[in-house]
């Protein structure tokens, strides 16, 4: 119940101060939407028919940036705000509660959720208006999001680790969402099988399966979620790993 | 209680603290006074649990393991939202109820003359007020061991005696330990000071007067030196 409460509070207070910065909303529908119109117009993605055999590419394509766009937001809000934190000095008072910092940090996952969600839901009116995708998300899909959400909030505490430690790590951040968009499927089915265990990836191709009703067996889909368990426990790990690296150099406040 | 026992800490080649032996005990402020370099914000990092000493141990008596650090300047606080906001958010994710920090704030509020910036937010209060909300904070949030650093850097008057108030009302069921520069300031309220050099503690006592002379030697010969 503590544990809760302080998710809830932690929640709570991201969401008002995200509601207080209404530029950085509006900046976000305008990076996003210029990026999707321009992936619209460059028929990016057409493969993607063959490929799951469905005729609508853009829907596809469309379903997969979605998912990256909250993966961006899981690995730029999680590590940002470790940094972000350090720097305002509140980031010392979290790491020495009773709470677990990676637990108290899932309000601020689903703060960062909530408000990107805003930013899809306006993508998704826009590219219904302009190119009549019609997107439709059942249970199934969301479910799976949000089990690549953890996968990929393991990788966003790795980095804030890293933050921990090392302080300015802005363009990997920056680094690692371009990867992203272009190693994992995002834009166009990739053959490299090194991408496909990173929980985007996989993701992405189980979500479009599920959108063109193409079969995948159970086992499949219990290999995505260790996975994604994998990847949330070892962004505990590293994140954990940094802090005691960081207490024993005697760097942590060097801010 | 808590103690640090035979503490070294080296940074890089250089040792910040060396042989430390302390005590601070319930009930009473101390102040950590010495020139800059001395090692005071090392003995607090680690006192906090931001720093592993190299060697030595540190040991936490009667629940005060439950250590609040205030860091120097405007850090500390949530800007976009209000107080009231900001000290219900440190109480809960520090393990308290609502009606547990709402006692403890009905306990402080009057004493610390701060209920007019409840609902104020953070953003829009004085540097001062800053501080002074932030110190509330730590006393409202259930730590058995408060430490303030550079506490009354950048404060004016008024706000150096309020702080000195609230301080010595905290005190009672806590330990409240300082580190400033400020030794009249740390003449109004503390118990006892400890005067630290080279990473190394030279005296801890209760009085300010003996700890100004040692201060002025050690720039003097300072000054000598150079």
């Amino acid at each position: 119940m503590r544990y809760i409460r302080a998710i809830f509070e932690e929640y709570k207070i991201n969401i008002l101060e995200s509601f207080s910065y209404k530029f950085g909303i509006i900046s976000d529908i305008l990076v996003f939407g210029i990026l999707q119109v321009f992936l619209f117009f460059a028929n990016t993605g057409s493969s993607l028919s063959n490929t799951y055999n469905y005729n609508n590419s853009k829907e596809l394509l469309l379903i997969g940036y979605i998912t990256w766009m909250l993966s961006c937001t899981c690995i730029s809000n999680i590590g940002g705000e470790i940094k972000n934190e350090m720097a305002i000095g509140t980031f010392y008072h979290k790491i020495n509660v009773a709470i677990p910092i990676h637990i108290l940090y899932i309000g601020k996952l689903l703060a960062s959720i909530t408000m990107q969600v805003i930013t899809i839901s306006t993508l998704i009116i826009m590219s219904n208006i302009l190119f009549g995708v019609e997107l439709s998300f059942n249970f199934y899909i969301i479910i799976t999001i949000l089990v690549c959400m953890s996968g990929m909030y393991g990788i966003g505490l790795a980095i804030g680790g890293f933050a921990v430690y090392y302080k300015q790590i802005s363009s990997i951040i920056f680094i690692i969402q371009l990867l992203l968009l272009f190693s994992t499927d995002v834009l166009t089915k990739s053959s490299m099988s090194l991408f496909k265990f990173i929980p985007l990836t996989f993701c992405i191709d189980l979500i479009r399966k599920l959108a063109s009703g193409v079969h995948f067996s159970s086992y499949e889909y219990l290999l995505y979620i260790i996975i994604c368990f994998i990847f949330y426990l070892l962004g505990v790990f590293v994140l954990k790993f940094m802090i005691k690296c960081a207490k024993r150099k005697g760097n942590l406040l060097h801010f | 209680m808590i103690k640090l026992v035979n503490v070294n800490k080296k940074i890089g080649n250089e040792y910040i603290l060396k042989n430390v032996n302390i005590s601070f005990n319930n009930g009473n402020i101390y102040a950590l006074i010495g020139p800059n370099g001395a090692g005071k914000t090392t003995i607090i990092s680690i006192l906090s649990k931001l720093m592993e000493p190299d060697t030595g141990d540190l040991i936490y008596e009667n629940g005060s393991k439950n250590v609040y650090l205030l860091l120097s300047g405007e850090r500390n606080l949530y800007y976009k939202i209000t107080v009231k906001e900001n000290i219900y958010y440190f109480g809960i994710i520090r393990g308290l109820s609502k009606k547990q920090i709402k006692n403890n704030i009905d306990t402080y509020k009057v004493k610390c003359e701060i209920e007019q910036l409840f609902n104020k937010k953070v953003e829009t209060l004085s540097y001062g007020q800053k501080r002074i909300v932030a110190t509330f904070i730590a006393m409202v949030c259930g730590s058995k061991c408060i430490i303030l650093d550079e506490v009354t850097e950048g404060l004016d008057v008024e706000s150096k005696t309020i702080l000195s108030k609230m301080l010595l009302e905290v005190k009672k069921d806590k330990i409240v330990i300082l580190v400033s520069h400020d030794l009249e300031f740390i003449a109004t309220c503390t118990d006892f000071n400890v005067f630290i050099k080279d990473g190394t503690i030279i005296t801890v006592n209760d009085k300010v007067d003996e700890l100004k002379t040692l201060y002025n030697q050690y720039m003097q010969s300072k000054g000598e030196l150079q």
